[in-house]
Formats: C-alpha cells, sequence, structure tokens
C-alpha cells in the first residue's frame, strides 16, 4: 500500500510508503512504513478492500514510534462497507465511536492506537474502510491486522468465513476518500493492485511488496520535519538493515584430541584425588615417581558456573587411574553460554532529554566492571546481556544487544571482556632429587647394601614449591548482579516557560495552524503593509508572538 | 478622519489585542499635522482630559491600530497626539495566512528538539535497574584440567 498526501493548506508534499506481508490464512497481516511530512500531516489508510459476505471487521493497530508525535490526532472514518460502517471499538486512545465523518479528535496514548472497524455488506459486495489523520506528526508507523476473532459476536463478524477474496486497495480508492476530504492528493507511482477472488495467485506469507511494484524502501526518518527526497542527495533511502542471532562461543575439537580434559570434581572428589596423591604405599610411590600425577593437572580453578555438557568417568593421572570418578566436559565447546535476561529501557521525559549527552547509561558487569554506554544506542530499545565463559582458562566476554522494540532487529553494539576463575594455587612436587635417589640406590644393589637401598627408596628427597596465579578473586567478591545505571538531568523548568518562552517545533506552515507564543520566520505578505512595517512584523515574529 | 482611542493591557508583541474604549472619549474628529505617515501619524485634536487615560488608538482612514505615545498639549486648546503603528493588531487578518517557519510555539512543539534555553540542573537523577536472571549469583564449583592422555 502506499500512501501519498498533500497537505490541503501548504501543499506540501507529504507522502508515504509501506512495505507490509499479506497472509491469507487467519487474515493476520503486519505493516509498516515511513511517513515523512513537514507540516501537521493528513493522512489516509485504507488498510483492507474485502470482498465479502455479511458483516465482516478488522482491527487495526496503528502505533507511531516517531519521535515527534504530538500526542493529538484527529481521526476519521470516511466509510466502512456498503451499508454499515463505522468504529466501534478503540483502545489507547478516545475517540467517538461510529461514524465519524469530519474527523474528531483522537489523542493517542502510549502513541499507540487499537481501531476496532466494522462494516456490513451484501453479497457480493465488498466493504472498505477508509480512515484518516489530520493533525498528526508521525515519521514511522505500523499496523497490523486480523480478521475478526476481535469482533463481538452478533451483527458484527458473524461470518467471517464467508470472506471469499479480497483486492488491495488501490490509491484511486484513497484518491477518492481524500477528495471527499477536500483533500488534493499526489501520485508518485502506481500503487500495487492485486485482485484475486479465488485466492490463485495469492502467495500465503509471502512478502508482495516488491512483486507489486512499489518503488524504493522507505525514506529516511526526516528529523528536519521539512526536507524531502530532493532535498537530498541520491542515498538508497533504504530502512534495510541485518538483525544479529546470538553467536557466543567457539567450537573446537579440543577436547576430543586426547591431550586436555576438563574435569567438574565436586569438593568431595578433590578430597579424595588429594587423599589419592597423598598415599604413601610402596607400589603408588614408585609409581608417582616414575610419572608424577601432578603434573598433569594444568589448572584448579573455580568458576560460578557450571558446564553442562558432562558424563561421568574415572580420573586417570599420568596414566596412572585413580579410580575416582568426577564429571567430565565433552564435546565441541569448552564454553558456556548464559543469559542475564533484558532491560526495557523506554523514555523518560519522552524528550531530547532522554539522549545523550543529557542522559547517562552505564552497566555494570559481573566479573568485568563498569562499562559506560551511549545512551542513544539503547534508548526505547531492549537491552540484552549474555556472557560466554570459557572453561579453559576463565575468560569470559560479555555482550551487550539492543532489540528495536519496533523492528525486532537484535544488534550487539558491545561486549566486555573479562575473567571469571579463581586459581587453587597447587603443590606441585619435584621428584627430580627422588629419582636421583632411586637411581643411586639401585646402583647401590651391587654393594649388598640392601638396607640402605630400601631406605633410599621409601625416603625419596621431594622438593616442593608453590605456585599458581590468584586472580578472578575482586570479580568474585564484587555484586554478581548485572545492572544498568541512568543518570538523567533534572529539570529546570520554570513555570509559565512555555507561555513565554515556547518549546522547539521547527516546522514549516502558515501562521494561522499555530497559536499561542509562537517565534519563528515568517514570509510576510501583505497588500496594505510598508516595506518598514514588513520588517517590524519579520523582526516581531523572530522575537516572538502571541497569536 | 477619525480617531478612535483606546486602553488595551495586550503586551506589544500580541497580534489580537483586547482594546476597551475610553470613557467620555468617542470616536473623535482629527486632522493630521504636517505630512501623512501611515507608520508614524501626526494628527490634532481638540483638547480632551480623557485623552490621557489611553495608551492606543485607531485611525480609520488609516487602516492602522497605533501604540500611542504621550500627548503633547499645544496652544489653542489643542492635542498633538503621536503613535507608532502596531503592525500585528492592523493586520490580523492578513497575517495568517502567511507562511513561517514556526522555530518555538506555546502549544505545538517537539520535544526531541534540543531546547537550549532549558537550563538542566545538578546533580542528576540515577537510578538503577537490574537485569532479571543472576546466573553468576550462585556457588562457586571446581573445574580441574588435566592433560596428557586420558
Amino acid at each position: 500500500m502506499a500512501l501519498y498526501f498533500n497537505h490541503p493548506q501548504l501543499g506540501s508534499v507529504c507522502f508515504a510508503e509501506v512495505n507490509y506481508n499479506w497472509y491469507v490464512d487467519g487474515w493476520n497481516g503486519t505493516g509498516s512504513g515511513l511517513i515523512r511530512s513537514d507540516v501537521p500531516l493528513s493522512f489516509c489508510i485504507q488498510p483492507y478492500n474485502l470482498i465479502g459476505t455479511g458483516d465482516i471487521g478488522n482491527y487495526f493497530e496503528i502505533l507511531s514510534n516517531a519521535d515527534d508525535v504530538n500526542g493529538k490526532v484527529d481521526i476519521g472514518i470516511i466509510k466502512t462497507g456498503e451499508n454499515e460502517y463505522g468504529l466501534y471499538r478503540a483502545e489507547h486512545g478516545v475517540i467517538p465511536l461510529g461514524r465519524s465523518t469530519p474527523p474528531m479528535p483522537f489523542t493517542l496514548n502510549d502513541r499507540k492506537c487499537s481501531l476496532y472497524l466494522g462494516c456490513a455488506t451484501s453479497d457480493p459486495q465488498y466493504g472498505y474502510s477508509l480512515f484518516y489523520f489530520t493533525d498528526a506528526r508521525m515519521y514511522k508507523w505500523s499496523f497490523s491486522w486480523r480478521a475478526s476473532a476481535e469482533l463481538p459476536t452478533g451483527s458484527w463478524a458473524s461470518d467471517v468465513t464467508q470472506i471469499n477474496g479480497f483486492s488491495q486497495c488501490t490509491f484511486t480508492d484513497v484518491q477518492l476518500g481524500l477528495g471527499q476530504l477536500g483533500i488534493p492528493t499526489i501520485r508518485d507511482f502506481e500503487c500495487c493492485q492485486r485482485t484475486d477472488p479465488n485466492y490463485a495467485n495469492i502467495l500465503v506469507g509471502t512478502d508482495i511488496t516488491n512483486a507489486d511494484g512499489g518503488a524504493g524502501s522507505g525514506l529516511p526518518i526526516d528529523y528536519e520535519g521539512g526536507a524531502t527526497t530532493s532535498d537530498y542527495g541520491n542515498g538508497t533511502w533504504s530502512d534495510y538493515g541485518d538483525s544479529y542471532g546470538f553467536d557466543l562461543g567457539y567450537s573446537s575439537p579440543l577436547l576430543n584430541c586426547g591431550l586436555v580434559a576438563i574435569f567438574n570434581p565436586t569438593q568431595g572428589q578433590l578430597s579424595a584425588l588429594a587423599s589419592w596423591l597423598n598415599s604413601s604405599g610402596l607400589w603408588d610411590n614408585v609409581q608417582k615417581t616414575w610419572s608424577d600425577p601432578l603434573d598433569c593437572i594444568i589448572s584448579l580453578a573455580m568458576f560460578p558456573v557450571v558446564p553442562s555438557n558432562v558424563v561421568a568417568q574415572s580420573l586417570v593421572l599420568g596414566g596412572i587411574d585413580t579410580e575416582i570418578t568426577m564429571n567430565r566436559l565433552v564435546g565441541n565447546d569448552t564454553t558456556v553460554k548464559i543469559s542475564f535476561g533484558s532491560i526495557d529501557l523506554k523514555e523518560y521525559f519522552g524528550s531530547f532529554e532522554d539522549y545523550a549527552p543529557y542522559t547517562d547509561l552505564s552497566i555494570y558487569l559481573p566479573y568485568i566492571g563498569f562499562k559506560q554506554l551511549n545512551v542513544n544506542d539503547y534508548m526505547n530499545g531492549r537491552i540484552s546481556l549474555q556472557y560466554a565463559i570459557d572453561f579453559l582458562n576463565g575468560d569470559c566476554i560479555a555482550e551487550i544487544i539492543v532489540t528495536d522494540a519496533n523492528t525486532g532487529e537484535s544488534r550487539p553494539l558491545d561486549v566486555a571482556h573479562g575473567n571469571v576463575a579463581i586459581q587453587v594455587p597447587l603443590t606441585s612436587t619435584n621428584y627430580i632429587g627422588a629419582y636421583a635417589s632411586i637411581v643411586q640406590g639401585i646402583q647401590n644393589i651391587g654393594n649388598a647394601d640392601i638396607a640402605g637401598l630400601a631406605n633410599t627408596i621409601l625416603a625419596p628427597k621431594v622438593q616442593t614449591a608453590r605456585g599458581g596465579n590468584i586472580s578472578g578473586n575482586s570479580g568474585a567478591m564484587s555484586p554478581k548482579r548485572a545492572y544498568i545505571t541512568i543518570d538523567r538531568p533534572q529539570k529546570g523548568q520554570p513555570t509559565h516557560y512555555n507561555r513565554i518562552n515556547g518549546k522547539p517545533l521547527n516546522t514549516g506552515g502558515i501562521v494561522s495552524q499555530y497559536s499561542g507564543f509562537t517565534k519563528g520566520k515568517i514570509e510576510v505578505i501583505c497588500y496594505s503593509c510598508t516595506e518598514s512595517e514588513k520588517e517590524r512584523i519579520k523582526a516581531l515574529f523572530e522575537s516572538g508572538v502571541y497569536l | 478622519m477619525v480617531i478612535s482611542f483606546f486602553n488595551t493591557q495586550s503586551d506589544i508583541n500580541v497580534m489580537n489585542k483586547s482594546l476597551n474604549p475610553v470613557s467620555g472619549l468617542g470616536d473623535i474628529n482629527c486632522i493630521v499635522k504636517g505630512q501623512i505617515d501611515v507608520e508614524n501619524p501626526e494628527v490634532l485634536i481638540d483638547y480632551n482630559d480623557a485623552v490621557y487615560t489611553a495608551n492606543y488608538f485607531f485611525i480609520d482612514a488609516f487602516h492602522r491600530y497605533y501604540n500611542m505615545r504621550d500627548p503633547e498639549l499645544l496652544p489653542g486648546r489643542k492635542m498633538l497626539i503621536t503613535g507608532k503603528s502596531d503592525v500585528l493588531m492592523s493586520f490580523r487578518n492578513e497575517i495568517p495566512k502567511c507562511k513561517i517557519i514556526c522555530e518555538r510555539n506555546e502549544n505545538n512543539y517537539n520535544a526531541y528538539y534540543n531546547d537550549e534555553q532549558l537550563p538542566i540542573v545538578a546533580p542528576p537523577q540515577r537510578k538503577m535497574f537490574f537485569f532479571p536472571d543472576a546466573p553468576l549469583s550462585g556457588g562457586h564449583d571446581f573445574i580441574m584440567i588435566v592433560g596428557g592422555a586420558v
């Protein structure tokens, strides 16, 4: 669907393009688009055009995420259906029900309105609705609709199943509707048209936007309020952006090569291991002397997380089976991914003060610390936090992802890294001296000093030394819950500020559109003014006048 | 030529001023002194005490309202009335049709434009929000890495 409008008084072109998916099944669909306007916007939407029998109806949800929604929309329904028409329920705002032409004031609450439209048709008539907005400033909007499940029983939605076809609205319909309002229209390109009562060529669940010949893929958000495409260069005007899926961690065959194994012992299992290492049996000592089992322990650390992909297995150190069974990490991934959930960050003021440099946003990441975030990146989005922790060395990486509340696109915007492991100092054993003693003892066999041999072997000169570093302890002693902090500015707005000073608007229009304190640049067209008076009028408007 | 006197409490930058007629001072005939200057006229009227209570006048022939300056008493019981045209009130029917780029407005504004005239006071309000899950808040478990053929 494409919409093009011209402001009735200013002649400023307002136009929009809507890309959407069309679903036959269930009559559900969603759409979104951009509308740009340099003036309080008048536009119409004719979201559907049904061919059906009986009473049919649709539900529309219009959600504006504009930076500039003023909170007020005049909305009216020109026509729904051939015989009956009207709006029978509205949510998220106040609107008179029933037929409403001319438009009635409607206040958007939370930038959202839900409209339930119904119409009655007589076979094989078709019904359509056309509702329009005036005095709305919205740059982006979306809508969804679904068939009459939302409609009450009775006269509404009595036989939705009899809907046997549909045709998309044509721009001609829109133009006709606007014509009823006396609003001239401008047509930039052919609107998509599709009529197929037999469903034959309907692509269920398929985006048919481009197939229908829509031009372009959107327009940039117009923060200046008055610019049109002609004011810009030859940009793509595309709103397309890739979405990002969670992709932390890495895959490695390391654990399958037989060189390294990661165990997740319990405290009891470690105690058993310590007992085994310190056992003093003769045969044990000989085995441990020739192959020090402790040398095989590369590291022992404490982690705040446990691996999930484990199997129970007897621990073998240096070829010696300790006969202590403990969980061993298996698979191709030595990392674990954990999520902290998400926080919806919503505007507090609903103004520029919610953004940088006025509002500051930072995040505390356990085992990493504080990190400053760009509030502009996250405001009005869903902030998700997840970690990947590597059991090999305790390294962790935190990924902070924002999901656009309107488009659903997710983007990782910040990463940080740290280490969660608390290394446990191990006592390594140096058997070099012991080995020398044993060799010397064997050489002494020739001297028949059996007693000396036994004493030598059984009393090796074992040296011990401390090793390992303690790291990750500071993280372990710090808060474990992740959180964000927001520093919001305090407004210093005095009473009567708006009355005496006004607030920024930066829109074009004619003077009669404004009221109260108004400041701006005016083009004075006044036949009876002197040149001096024209200059004075300009000067007065530049300093502010009360209209 | 007729001059009408008023009192107005409206500020000079108000387009539609509220005007109150001056008691005892209706429409008065006047004559222009010197050359006609519709923007800064000088007219002569007969002396009338009530003129001193007026601060605004309208000259029908010029189709203009004027902010009145102090009247000057002249010999022969004449008063010199001077003023400067009020362009907003005088052209209040034409100005609304003019095009404007409205930079600031009392009733209609875009809150997302940076209002540099709005002071921000310190300190800021600080709020903290926890992520709902705390997967690292539990105890610690041992991880042991073992080398060699296992």
